[in-house]
C-alpha cells in the first residue's frame, strides 16, 4: 500500500462505497420532488424537480393518514422510551456496580442471561397481555414494555462500574448522602457519555420500530410513523411513490439531524452498544 | 483493588443499600418478568396446545412440533428462504465490511471520519424506509436497475416475481443497510490491536503482508466472528425488509405470504403469519420456540468458539 498506485486504488474502492451507500438517499430527494408521472417515465428522472411542496401537501392533506399525528406520536412514544431507559438502566447499573444487596450476583445473572434472548420471538403471549390490559390501539403498548432494557441496565452496569470510584461514593456517604443523593448528586454528572450513547441508540430503536407497534397499533389515531408510511399512497389505480418517497425523507430527518449533530457519540455508542451488549 | 474490595465490605455493614439495591432494579425486573419471562414461558406452554385465541384450548402435547418439522412444507421453505438470504448477505457483507475498515485504518487515508459518516449513513434509516426506497431501485417497470439493464441490451427483471431476483433484492438491501455497521465494529477491532505489535513486527523485519497475515488477522478473528453472530441472529429474524420491500412492489396480501412463490417467506414472517392471518396460536408459538432453539445455539457455539480462540 505504500504505492501511489495502491493508495488511488484504496481511494477508489472507498468512494465506489460512498456513492453505493449515498445514493438511494440521493433518488429517495430527487422522487420527493418529482410527480408520480415524471418517475413512471422512461428514462427514469434522475436529478431534481420541483413539485415537493406539491408533494408535501398530499401528505399533510392525506386522506389515509393524519401525517402530523403520526409524527406526534412516535416522539411521545421516542421521548418516553428514552428518558425512562436512561433513569431505570441507570439507578439499577449503579445498585448494580456500587451496592451490595441480597441476591445480587444472582439477579444480575438473569439480566446478562437475558441479553441473550430476542424478547420479539415472546410477541404472541405480549399480545395477549397488552389486550388483556386493553392497551391495543394505546401508546402505552408501545411505551411501557420499551421503558428499560437488560441492554441498557448491563450497559449502565459496566460504564458506572468502571468511571466511578468508590472512593468518591464513601466520601458523600461520610458527609451523610443517602444512596438517592448518591446517585442523583454524584453518578449522574458522572456518567453524561454514556447516558449520550444509551439514550442515541435508544432514541434511533424507538423512532424506527415497526414490528411490535404494527401489532398493536392498529387505529388510524394511534399510529406511528412508521406504519403510516405503508398507508400514505392513496391512489387505488397506479402507485404514487413520490408520496412514499416524500414521507421516507421525512421520517428519516430527525434521525439524519441527530446523527450529524452527534456523529462521533453515535459511532462510539453503537460500537459499544455492540462489543459491550 | 484491595482498596476497592475494602470499600466494598465496608458498603455491606449499610443496612439501607439492600433496600435500595431492590428499589433501583425493580422497574427492570418488574418489566421484564411481565413482557419478558412471563411470554417465553408462555410460549413454551401454548405451544403444547391447539388454540386460535378465541375458543377452548386443546392439549395436543408434542403435536404441533411434529406437524411444524414433518408435515409442513411451508415452514422448510421459510426455513430455506431465510438461510438463502442470510448467504447472500452476511458472509459478502462481513468481508466487505472487514476490507473497508482496514482501509480506512491506513495512516496515510486522508477524509476518514467522511467516508466513515457516509458509509454509515444508511444503518440510521428506518427499515421501513429503507424497504421502500429499494422497492423504488428495483421497480419492475420503472425502476432504475431494470431501466440500466435495458439500456445495456439486457432484459427486465421482474423484481416482484422471480424467485431468486428477489432474494437477491432483499440480499441486497440488507448488505446496504448493515454495511457501515459492521464497518464500524471492525474498525473499533483494529484500532484495540496494540500498535507496538506491528513496531516490533517491523523491527524484526516482518514484510506488510506477513505483518495482516500473522498480526492483523488472528486479532481481529474474535472481532469478525461477532460481526458474524450478530449478522446470523439478525438475519435469522429478519421481517420487516422483505415484508415491507414487498408490501411496496406487489402489495400487502402478496407481501403477508412473502411473494407470489413465497420466495422471501422468511421463519419470522411465517411465524406472524400463522399467529396474525391463520389465529393458529399453538402452532406459532411451536415455530418461535423452535427459532429461539436455533438462535440460542448459534450464540453458545460463538462463545465457544471465541473463548477456544483466546485460550
Amino acid at each position: 500500500m505504500r504505492q501511489p498506485i495502491g493508495r488511488c486504488f484504496v481511494y477508489l474502492i472507498l468512494l465506489i462505497f460512498t456513492v453505493f451507500s449515498l445514493f438511494p438517499f440521493y433518488w429517495m430527494t430527487v422522487i420527493s420532488t418529482r410527480t408520480a408521472g415524471e418517475i413512471s417515465a422512461i428514462p427514469p428522472a434522475i436529478f431534481y424537480g420541483d413539485k415537493l411542496s406539491m408533494n408535501l401537501d398530499k401528505i399533510f392533506n392525506n386522506e389515509n393518514v393524519e401525517f402530523i399525528r403520526t409524527v406526534g406520536n412516535t416522539a411521545v412514544i421516542t421521548l418516553i422510551i428514552t428518558l425512562s431507559m436512561l433513569l431505570f438502566s441507570s439507578l439499577a447499573g449503579f445498585a448494580f456496580a456500587k451496592l451490595e444487596f441480597r441476591g445480587k450476583s444472582l439477579m444480575l445473572l438473569c439480566v446478562v442471561g437475558s441479553l441473550m434472548i430476542p424478547m420479539q420471538l415472546g410477541i404472541i403471549p405480549q399480545y395477549i397481555i397488552m389486550s388483556k390490559l386493553h392497551w391495543i390501539n394505546d401508546l402505552k403498548a408501545v411505551v411501557v414494555p420499551g421503558m428499560v432494557s437488560a441492554f441498557g441496565v448491563f450497559f449502565m452496569r459496566q460504564y458506572i462500574d468502571s468511571a466511578i470510584p468508590g472512593e468518591m461514593l464513601e466520601a458523600g456517604r461520610i458527609d451523610g448522602c443517602s444512596n438517592w443523593r448518591l446517585y442523583w448528586r454524584i453518578v449522574v454528572p458522572t456518567i453524561a457519555p454514556a447516558f449520550a450513547t444509551l439514550g442515541i441508540l435508544t432514541f434511533m430503536g424507538a423512532w424506527n420500530d415497526y414490528l411490535w407497534p404494527s401489532i398493536v397499533l392498529k387505529s388510524s389515531d394511534s399510529l406511528t410513523v412508521q406504519l403510516a408510511l405503508l398507508r400514505l399512497d392513496t391512489s387505488s389505480y397506479f402507485q404514487d411513490k413520490s408520496i412514499v418517497m416524500t414521507g421516507s425523507v421525512l421520517s428519516t430527518l430527525p434521525l439524519f439531524l441527530i446523527f450529524l449533530a452527534f456523529n462521533r457519540q453515535f459511532i462510539a455508542g453503537v460500537t459499544d452498544g455492540a462489543v459491550k451488549g | 483493588m484491595s482498596q476497592e474490595k475494602a470499600m466494598g465490605a465496608r458498603y455491606r455493614r449499610n443496612r439501607g443499600d439492600t433496600i435500595t439495591g431492590y428499589l433501583f432494579t425493580s422497574p427492570f425486573f418488574i418489566l421484564f418478568a411481565v413482557f419478558g419471562l412471563y411470554p417465553l414461558l408462555y410460549t413454551i406452554y401454548i405451544s403444547l396446545f391447539k388454540w386460535n385465541m378465541l375458543g377452548s384450548k386443546e392439549y395436543v402435547g408434542l403435536r404441533n412440533y411434529r406437524l411444524v418439522l414433518l408435515d409442513d412444507p411451508m415452514f422448510w421453505k421459510a426455513v430455506g428462504n431465510t438461510f438463502i438470504i442470510w448467504f447472500e448477505s452476511t458472509p459478502l457483507q462481513i468481508f466487505l465490511a472487514v476490507l473497508l475498515a482496514v482501509m480506512l485504518n491506513q495512516a496515510f487515508l486522508k477524509g476518514k471520519a467522511i467516508f466513515r459518516f457516509f458509509i454509515f449513513l444508511p444503518n440510521i434509516t428506518s427499515l421501513v424506509a429503507v424497504s421502500l426506497i429499494f422497492a423504488n431501485v428495483f421497480g419492475v417497470k420503472y425502476g432504475l436497475i431494470n431501466y440500466f439493464l435495458t439500456k445495456l441490451g439486457a432484459s427486465p427483471i421482474d423484481w416482484a416475481a422471480t424467485s431468486w431476483a428477489t432474494q437477491v433484492a432483499v440480499a441486497l438491501l440488507v448488505i446496504w443497510r448493515y454495511l457501515g455497521f459492521h464497518m464500524v465494529i471492525q474498525l473499533a477491532g483494529l484500532q484495540s490491536i496494540p500498535a507496538d505489535l506491528y513496531e516490533s513486527a517491523t523491527i524484526d523485519g516482518a514484510s506488510r503482508r506477513q505483518q495482516f497475515f500473522r498480526i492483523t488477522v488472528p486479532l481481529l478473528t474474535p472481532t469478525i466472528l461477532f460481526s458474524t453472530i450478530i449478522g446470523t441472529t439478525g438475519g435469522l429474524q429478519l421481517y420487516t425488509e422483505p415484508f415491507a420491500f414487498l408490501s411496496d412492489l406487489s402489495g400487502g396480501l402478496a407481501a403477508a405470504s412473502g411473494g407470489s412463490h413465497n420466495q422471501v417467506l422468511t421463519i419470522v414472517m411465517y411465524l406472524y403469519k400463522s399467529a396474525f392471518t391463520d389465529h393458529s396460536f399453538g402452532y406459532s408459538s411451536a415455530i418461535a420456540n423452535l427459532l429461539l432453539l436455533i438462535i440460542i445455539l448459534f450464540a453458545m457455539l460463538n462463545s465457544l468458539l471465541v473463548r477456544r480462540l483466546r485460550g
